[in-house]
């Protein structure tokens, strides 16, 4: 079991958003999970779309607070 | 329609107008104004519009507030060259005077937001109605993909919104709530860990269907929200909401029915918003949605009514 890498966007906001885990994704090997902390509202709303819509797997989803966070399976 | 354009226009003008060619306030001098619909362009064409405006203007354009392009400092004995120039570059002269404009659309087409391809169907708005036909008075048609309304669709005569009812599959919801975050109206609320929508919030903007991770919120239907009367000048009128959910088909014939109406019912000068206001708004209904199921009918009520009555 490898190891989820993490991200904290809940201090970013759009378009910067998209970009660091964009970035941070290119650091996952195909298969790998990347765990994303983000705030409520817009990041939440757009990010799990934008990366179910490019293929990759949701596999959790939970709201701490006022954030929510995600993991997901990089595409193979 | 008893129209006859040269009762507003003197016989030099009414030429110009007929040719796309905006009168300036220097003298001998018009802007000529390209038909560009929806503001979309190749990369090509702009190399011709600019050479036409090196060879026939300042060499400069201007860009205007309908997604469109001038080319200024036009000299009236030049108009006939630059006609010929703009004509083998395939760029056409665009409508103005009492005539339809250029069809202008949001970027819907490729916004996350949108609910359908807009490019497309202004396009076809733009080819199956857009000729050189006298009408009372400019008549104005725009097209957006949500309710965002970016293009301003309800400040046309006639405006179009995509539009998404959601629809909850209560088994296949992971009680998330981000739903409820991508609803910008505080239409949609966590109840008991499921989506609970207010029907009289809502606006089908179908943000919540295409947020929610595990599509257990998708669209009920999906269709076009047609606006009618808008107008944004001395006098102000917010387009009045006629018809929900048509399919492209019935927006695209919709344009060509109300503007047969206008052509009928429209005095000279006279705005598509007046000519509502002047006979009642129900009757460019009737004729707007001719052939349309009734469910799709928006009831025109005392208030809407008050509304559509407009400001300076
Ligand atoms: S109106 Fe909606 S679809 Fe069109 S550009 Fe604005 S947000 Fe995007
Ligand atoms: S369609 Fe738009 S307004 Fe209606 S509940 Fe969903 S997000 Fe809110
Ligand atoms: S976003 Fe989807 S899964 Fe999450 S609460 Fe809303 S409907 Fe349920």
């Amino acid at each position: 079991m490898t190891q989820a890498f993490e991200l904290d966007i809940t201090g970013d906001v759009c378009p910067m958003t998209l970009v660091r885990v964009r970035m941070a994704l290119d650091k996952v090997a195909p298969g790998g999970v990347l765990r994303i902390k983000m705030a409520a509202g817009e990041p939440v709303a757009s990010i799990p779309r934008t990366l179910r819509d490019e293929g990759h797997e949701l596999v959790s989803l939970e709201r701490s607070g006022e954030h929510f966070e995600a993991s997901f399976r990089k595409k193979p | 329609m008893a129209i006859d354009p040269r009762d507003f226009y003197t016989p030099k003008v009414l030429d110009a107008q007929l040719t796309g060619m905006i009168k300036t306030r220097e003298p001998n001098t018009y802007s000529a104004r390209l038909r560009i619909p929806m503001g979309i362009l190749t990369a090509d064409a702009l190399e011709d519009v600019a050479a036409v405006a090196r060879a026939h203007g300042r060499g400069e354009v201007y860009l205007t507030a309908r997604m469109g392009i001038e080319i200024p400092g036009v000299q009236t004995e030049d108009f006939p060259a630059l006609r010929e120039d703009l004509a083998a570059r395939g760029v056409a002269l665009a409508g103005c005077g009492p005539r339809m404009r250029s069809t202008t659309a949001c970027k819907g087409t490729v916004c996350p937001h949108g609910n359908l391809d807009v490019f497309e169907l202004a396009w076809r708005i733009d080819q199956a109605h857009n000729d050189a036909a006298v009408l009372p008075h400019k008549f104005k048609v725009g097209v957006a993909g949500c309710a965002s309304s970016c293009s301003k669709p309800q400040t046309n005569d006639v405006g179009f919104v995509g539009v998404s009812e959601p629809e909850l599959d209560p088994g296949a919801c992971v009680n998330c709530g981000i739903c409820a975050e991508a609803c910008h109206l505080a239409a949609l609320r966590m109840e008991q860990g499921l989506p609970a929508i207010d029907p009289d919030l809502c606006v089908s903007c179908g943000d919540c269907t295409k947020a929610c991770p595990v599509q257990a919120l998708a669209p009920r239907r999906t269709g076009l929200d047609l606006y009618a009367g808008g107008r944004w000048g001395r006098e102000k009128q917010v387009g009045m909401r006629l018809g929900a959910f048509l399919s492209e088909d019935e927006a695209v014939g919709a344009v060509g029915r109300i503007k047969a109406w206008y052509v009928a019912e429209g005095r000279t000068k006279e705005r598509l918003g007046q000519t509502m206001l002047r006979l009642g708004p129900r009757a460019c209904q009737e004729a707007a949605l001719e052939g349309v199921p009734r469910g799709k009918w928006v009831e025109l009520t005392a208030e809407a009514e008050e509304r559509f009555r407009g400001f300076r």
